[in-house]
């Protein structure tokens, strides 16, 4: 997209800033870059692990000032240019993590008719990935929805964030996902799953 | 700039305003109108010069220009608008009256309340959304969005102003919703619009002359190292407090405003604002109400605000966001009113800079043409 903003230069997707100056001669001819090398570090990649409910957790990254911009262009305002960008250079390790496994991801007509778009579907579907979203999870109406029978079990389900992990809590797609992707999590949030982590893996006194 | 999706292009730049695709009909807003017959009221009658402005404002919008008021900061801009306003409101127009700071949004629409009881002036910027409509309307230019093709007379004020200055989008989002005549108004032109003037394709009028007749203060410049400065404000907020007068200590930067309020505080009762300041209405409401001596504070507060028998410094002068505009603007708070209309403005700084040579130079020859 960065060249097909039909401006004079590429420009870096989440800031505008021009790209030009900012990188390498041979990435500026193969035009690859989407996003500035500021931008870059601000998009911090964690892969911490935790326990939620039980349930094994993974969160990608962490949830800064640049993650709010960032998702609220992108989710909230339906800038689907950005969809590359959250996991451009990361998707082989997110691949390994949902490999052999169906994908779903939050979804409701709420969030559709809000934002236009279903922004957990979109980030994957650009990089080819089938995402089944079934239509009604948060309205606890899972038993007559179908798509999710079609799924080979397991599967990883991906949600935006900790937030919306709390209100899929009571759903069969939390309950019965084998693995469970945030996106975003915030550093009380990380520390938070893996002290509780901590006590589940302490022996019991007794 | 757009971007292809799913077969609609659509543009990132004006984004924020909400998502605009390519052939989308673009709805302009209804609004209210009503026409109003009356007289705006003022604490003190308007100078013979600014009714003289105000007259030539007035007549040069009749006849479908654009017009550019070029006044001295605390001249009575605003005050200059008001016969346009009561105008275009007496012939059921719709006047609306844009800044770029929302800090100014606040203090100009509780001015023109007062100038217009009879009216619903209602402000609208972030965190004053709910009614986003009534006779008269100051807003941020960033509203502008909700009002397209709504208003016969926008009044833009400060336009060389951060965030509106060469903000393409913000610039766009005002000619949307004009659709009679622009009234700009500001202390320190841009060259754009200088160039629009020169041009023909709008009109400028002047007025340098406070209503007070003194002249601008002219800041004084005091060349030295950074520790040396920091004493010195000190020093001059003490001095200041003794006169009962309060200070507004300009720095450049947010974390500059840290610790210098840190320091300050153990002197006199101090406060910082800057545009990331939480409750931003609360201190100023303090530094209104004389509850804090000095008020420490970034160039958020260069324009737009009037406290009496305030006194600038400026500290690290020199620095670049520090433009010739900007300190015009700056010590423009400088002896607004007429019961004090002397005022001491400093700036403390390694060495002169060139933006500060421009700006005495200009100050100088406003006071002159007077």
């Amino acid at each position: 997209m960065h060249k097909a903003a039909q401006s004079d230069e590429p420009v870096c997707l989440t800031c505008m800033k021009p790209l030009s100056g900012q990188l390498e001669l041979s990435q500026v001819f193969l035009g690859k870059e989407r996003v500035c090398p500021d931008c870059r570090t601000q998009r911090v990649w964690k892969n911490k692990t935790g326990i939620w409910n039980g349930k094994k957790i993974i969160v990608l990254f962490e949830n800064n000032e640049w993650m709010e911009t960032f998702w609220k262009r992108y989710a909230l305002l339906n800038d689907t240019a950005l969809a590359p960008v959250l996991l451009e250079g990361k998707m082989k390790k997110v691949a390994s993590l949902i490999a052999g496994k169906g994908i779903v991801a939050e979804s409701s007509p709420d969030i559709l008719s809000a934002m236009g778009h279903l922004p957990v579907e979109t980030l994957f579907s650009c990089y080819g990935y089938k995402v089944w979203h079934p239509q009604f999870a948060f309205r606890d109406q899972p038993a007559d929805n179908s798509k999710i029978y079609l799924l080979k079990e397991p599967f990883t389900l991906i949600v935006s964030g900790m937030e919306v992990l709390e209100k899929t809590k009571s759903t069969w797609m939390a309950n019965q996902a084998d693995c469970i992707l945030v996106l975003k999590a915030t550093k009380e949030e990380m520390n938070q799953l893996c002290k509780k982590r901590k006590e589940r893996s302490s022996p019991e006194i007794f | 700039m757009f971007y292809l999706d799913h077969g609609v292009w659509y543009c990132r730049r004006c984004l924020d305003f909400g998502r605009l695709e390519w052939g989308e009909e673009d709805i302009p807003k209804q609004i209210f109108k009503r026409k109003w017959k009356g007289k705006p009221v003022l604490e003190f009658e308007l100078t013979p010069f600014q009714k003289q402005i105000s007259r030539q404002t007035l007549e040069a919008l009749k006849e479908g220009e654009d017009v550019f008021v070029f006044a001295a900061a605390g001249a009575g801009k605003t005050e200059i608008t008001l016969e346009s306003i009561c105008y275009y409101l007496s012939l059921g127009k719709k006047v609306c009256f844009a800044i770029s700071r929302r800090q100014v949004v606040i203090e100009i629409a509780k001015r023109l309340s007062k100038n217009f009881p009879e009216l619903s002036v209602v402000p609208v910027c972030e965190g004053f959304t709910e009614v986003t409509d009534g006779d008269l309307i100051v807003c941020t230019t960033h509203q502008l969005y909700r009002y397209k093709g709504c208003f016969d007379l926008l009044i833009l004020d400060e336009l060389d102003a951060f965030p509106y200055a060469g903000n393409e989008v913000l610039e766009n989002l005002a000619e949307s919703a004009c659709r009679g005549q622009k009234l700009l108004l500001s202390a320190t032109p841009d060259d754009k619009s200088m160039e629009a003037i020169s041009k023909g394709e709008m009109k400028m009028v002047q007025l340098f002359r406070r209503p007070h007749g003194k002249p601008l203060c002219v800041p004084a410049v005091k060349a030295c190292s950074n520790v040396s400065a920091v004493f010195r404000i000190v020093v001059q907020c003490r001095r200041f407090k003794k006169k009962n007068k309060q200070v507004l200590v300009f720095v450049p930067r947010k974390k500059d405003g840290v610790w210098m309020k840190e320091v300050l505080n153990f002197f006199v009762r101090c406060d910082l604002i800057h545009s990331s300041s939480l409750n931003k209405d609360e201190i100023m409401d303090k530094f209104h109400k004389k509850q804090t001596e000095v008020l420490v504070c970034t160039t958020l507060l260069e324009r737009g605000i009037t406290v009496p028998s305030v006194q600038v410094l400026v500290y690290r002068a020199d620095h670049h966001v520090f433009t010739a505009a900007s300190l015009i603007q700056i010590f423009g708070r400088v002896g607004r009113t007429f019961s004090d209309p002397y005022g001491t403005g400093i700036c403390y700084c390694s060495g002169p800079s060139l933006e500060m040579e421009k700006c005495i130079r200009q100050l100088k020859a406003m006071n002159q043409s007077v």
